[in-house]
């Protein structure tokens, strides 16, 4: 059997009930980041999605750690709350010691996701959150735990995923103008009344909302690239914000496609299934296939503006524009 | 832990654990310093996280020409390829996209590790392979160190002091007024680069003992936890070395108590502990300026 | 002409700039003279900067830009280059005596051992300034003014023949623009060089020898009291975004 065959045998073995199911929940959460991810990049806060996305861990853990359950509402509350401490200490040492946001935001963030390692290992004896799990999620696993919705047996992820993803196009769609406002110019959002602090509470819920939803089956790691890699590669291309949520929707699901097919026929292509690998992590290939996805729209956009008289100042202008 | 701790230091590997760490310690405050000052803090994080791919794929080589996957200097040359082509990617994209350099990193830093884990779940299920080795990688476990990474360690160590102390004047004219620097003709692409080579081989040297992930974070926090007493780079580094140590080894001796624990967590949360106490008693010299907002 | 040449500390002809798509300075043609303080006027972003910058080879350009009778790499040296407040990391762990010695370093050679050469040199360069007393003081904790002394210092221990200062007097206040403007003037007096970016038409005509009216190319050059016309800083700042028409 050629190499090619084995790799089509893979995609034949796939059954609507667990690959169906993983590249659904993958959109889901593609386009549940899509709508945080878009704000935080259009903010020039990427990596504020990195830290709340690390920070969210010693959250969850310490609530799993207090309410021995995986109740969502514990969860949530506890992620609520590393959030909240990790952008109070990052602008606390942003301002005492006045180092440049990054690092100090990068300082918040390690060590709460270094508290948050610590208190997984002290959770780890018999329940199902295991370092490796926090960093790399178990989205081939997600299928498996269902419940009863509408007389459909459907996974729980895929349900948690998809409310958070409503709840957030909802809020955006409710609070449009004083985001888009303090986007923009801080300056003339507060003179306006739209009170930018307040925004950025509600975007940074927003993020925190979703990662937690996403946590579990995507991993932090992933969750990362899914909030800004979608969102960055979509500005590339569009200039107003709500193509802009649409487009990086778009490029999300397509990386969870394309990562989830590579996961089942990269072994078979390379000839590596002779040596007994079988399947590849499909949160991983997630990530690396936003990586591609996210050159390709730029390889496409470099193309496109050396033939183009573009107006140059065009890639680095915030989208400011519905 | 106080019997646990005491038995550690009878223990000659556990000398040689203590000394690693403390060395690496030493080392990366001094190049986590450099970074901070050069405003490079997240490129650490960004290689760091780029190693993963550079050791699997290394590994994996190894394993492909007959060799036992986990060969050390294998994985330090994969890793070092690995941080290299993460920062490379990091300035591609701000080259060819214009988007700012946070965004940059992050999109280098998810995909790139994502491939790493991608790697290594292909890896784990080679017969032979297993991976082992390669998964402490990724938080750290510091009892797998060997005298031979006291050796690696301490130069890497010697290098950077000695690198820095040749070029002091260079690093510290580039790092405060790069425009000056430029126009008297200095080599600022080439001290950038030997900047991020020094992270680099923290980070890899560290990597034992850290781990991938959290490497960033024994760079930064020392060096941001000096700056509060210091007037000067040259001693700010040698603050930054005595806290990174120090934190290197408590977390070190903290993690032993703990069971099964990966070492790196436990090093980041005793340097974020001196941090905070660094704050907590630190003389509020800035309050004197005057006029200078930058 | 030939003579002429000789006196000009920098020549710059059919200077072209652009930042990608957009272009900043169009056949920029000026000659600066040598021991002369010449003070490049113009609106935002009209490209005094950019003038600058293409002096010191910061940026890619096309035409011709020649500093002290030759390429700017030539003479790098000789040449202090003092960058905008704004580019500058006020925050940074280095006391006013290091700033200083980065300039003795400039001269001196990096590598080399020159230690108390160089330490020598930019204290006797802190106390021209007047900053002895702080040369133990963080950077930081100066006020606007004793930063620019400071960086005066490090041109000082350069000793450079040509100094050129980005915006020097942004953000500082009238009293200390004229102790600022003392120094360079005592500086000018020695036979160096001065070329200041400068954004208060009011000191010009006064403090300044000579004048370059800048507005995406070189509008009018000369001596002040001749180029400061009413006509002449009507072309310059007319119609521009942000100003008036000139108040001089």
């Amino acid at each position: 059997m050629s190499r090619g065959d084995a790799a089509i045998e893979a995609l034949r073995a796939w059954t609507p009930e667990v690959d169906g199911w993983i590249i659904a929940i993958g959109a889901l959460a593609a386009i549940a980041c899509a709508v945080p991810g878009t704000l935080l990049v259009a903010r020039r806060q990427s990596m504020a999605a990195d830290g709340i996305a690390h920070a969210v861990l010693p959250g969850i853990a310490g609530a799993f750690l207090l309410s021995g359950t995986r109740d969502l509402a514990w969860m949530a509350g506890g992620a609520a709350v590393a959030a909240v401490a990790m952008s109070a200490g990052s602008a606390y040492l942003e301002r005492t010691l006045r180092v440049e946001r990054d690092a100090a935001l990068g300082i918040a963030y390690t060590v709460l996701f270094a508290l948050g390692l610590a208190l997984v290992v002290r959770a780890a004896d018999g329940v199902d959150i295991d370092p490796s799990c926090v960093l790399f999620g178990a989205i081939e696993f997600a299928p498996l735990d269902r419940v009863q919705a509408g007389g459909h047996e459907v996974p729980r992820a895929a349900i948690v995923i998809a409310a958070v993803a409503a709840a957030n196009v909802a809020v955006a769609a409710l609070a449009w103008r004083p985001i888009l406002a303090s986007s923009f110019d801080r300056g003339f959002a507060r003179a306006a009344g739209a009170r930018p602090a307040a925004c950025d509470a509600v975007v940074g819920a927003m993020a925190t909302a979703t990662c937690v939803a996403c946590f579990e089956s995507l991993g932090s790691v992933i969750v990362v690239g899914m909030l800004v890699v979608p969102a960055c590669a979509a500005r590339l291309a569009c200039a107003r914000l709500v193509p802009m949520a649409m487009l990086a929707a778009a490029i999300g699901c397509c990386a969870a496609v394309l990562g989830h097919v590579a996961a089942c026929v990269a072994a078979p292509i390379a000839g590596l299934d002779a040596a007994g690998v079988r399947e590849l992590s499909t949160a991983g290939c997630v990530a690396a296939s936003l990586g591609a996805c996210f050159a390709g729209v730029a390889w496409v956009r470099a193309i496109t503006m050396r033939n183009l008289p573009v107006d140059g100042t065009r890639a680095t202008s915030l989208p400011c524009a519905p | 832990m106080s019997t646990a701790t005491t038995g550690l230091l009878a223990d000659p590997h556990a000398r040689t654990v203590l000394a690693t760490t403390a060395t690496l310690g030493a080392s990366c405050g001094l190049a986590g310093t450099l970074l901070v000052l050069r405003r490079r803090a997240l490129l650490g994080d960004a290689a760091g996280h780029a190693t993963l791919p550079g050791i699997v794929g290394a590994g994996a080589l190894s394993l492909a020409v007959g060799g036992s996957g986990r060969e050390p200097w294998v994985l330090v040359v994969g890793a070092v390829l690995g941080a290299v082509a993460g920062i490379a990617v990091v300035h591609w994209i701000r080259r060819a996209t214009r988007l700012p350099a946070d965004a940059a990193m992050a999109i280098a830093l998810g995909s790139l590790f994502g491939l790493g884990t991608a790697m290594l779940s292909a890896l784990q299920q080679v017969e032979g392979g297993h991976g082992a080795g390669l998964e402490s990688l990724v938080t750290g476990d510091a009892a797998t160190l060997v005298r031979a990474d006291l050796w690696t360690t301490a130069a890497v160590a010697v290098a950077c002091i000695a690198l820095t102390s040749w070029l002091m004047d260079d690093l510290r004219a580039l790092a405060f007024d790069e425009d000056f620097s430029r126009s008297v003709g200095r080599p600022a692409g080439w001290l950038d680069a030997l900047v991020s080579a020094m992270a680099i081989a923290n980070i890899v040297a560290g990597m034992r003992a850290v781990g991938l992930v959290l490497s960033v974070a024994l760079l930064v926090i020392p060096a941001a936890a000096a700056r509060p007493w210091c007037r000067t780079m040259g001693g700010m580094m040698v603050v930054a070395a005595l806290l990174g140590a120090a934190g290197a080894v408590a977390g070190t001796l903290a993690s032993a108590a703990v069971a099964d624990a990966p070492t790196g967590p436990f090093i980041v949360l005793s340097c974020g502990g001196l941090l905070a106490a660094s704050l907590a008693i630190a003389p509020r010299v800035r309050d004197a300026r005057t006029g200078a907002a930058a | 002409m030939t003579d002429d040449h000789e006196r000009l500390a920098i020549s710059i002809d059919a200077l072209d700039v652009a930042y990608g798509p957009r272009t900043v300075l169009q056949g920029a043609t000026v000659g600066i003279r040598a021991g002369a303080m010449t003070a490049i006027v113009g609106p935002n972003g009209a490209g005094k900067s950019t003038l600058l910058r293409a002096v010191m080879g910061m940026l890619p350009f096309s035409g011709s830009v020649r500093v002290l009778g030759g390429p700017i790499d030539a003479c790098r040296k000789r040449v202090a280059y003092v960058p905008q407040r704004a580019a500058v990391d006020w925050d940074f762990p280095i006391t006013v005596r290091q700033v200083a010695e980065m300039g003795a370093h400039a001269r001196l050679g990096w590598f080399g051992f020159t230690g108390r050469r160089a330490r020598r040199e930019s204290l006797e360069a802190l106390a021209d300034v007047g900053l002895a007393d702080l040369a133990a003081r963080p950077i930081g904790e100066l006020s606007g003014g004793q930063q620019q002394r400071a960086f005066v210092a490090r041109a000082l221990a350069q000793r450079a023949d040509l100094v050129l200062l980005d915006e020097p007097f942004a953000s500082i206040d009238a009293t200390t623009e004229r102790d600022l403007l003392d120094l360079l003037a005592k500086l000018r007096d020695r036979g160096t060089t001065v070329v200041v970016v400068h954004h208060d038409l009011s000191t010009v005509r006064d403090r300044f020898d000579d004048a370059v009216l800048v507005r995406g190319t070189v509008i009018a050059h000369g001596a002040a009291r001749k180029v400061m016309t009413a006509e002449l800083l009507a072309r310059t700042y007319g119609d521009a975004p942000g100003h008036g028409t000139a108040s001089a």
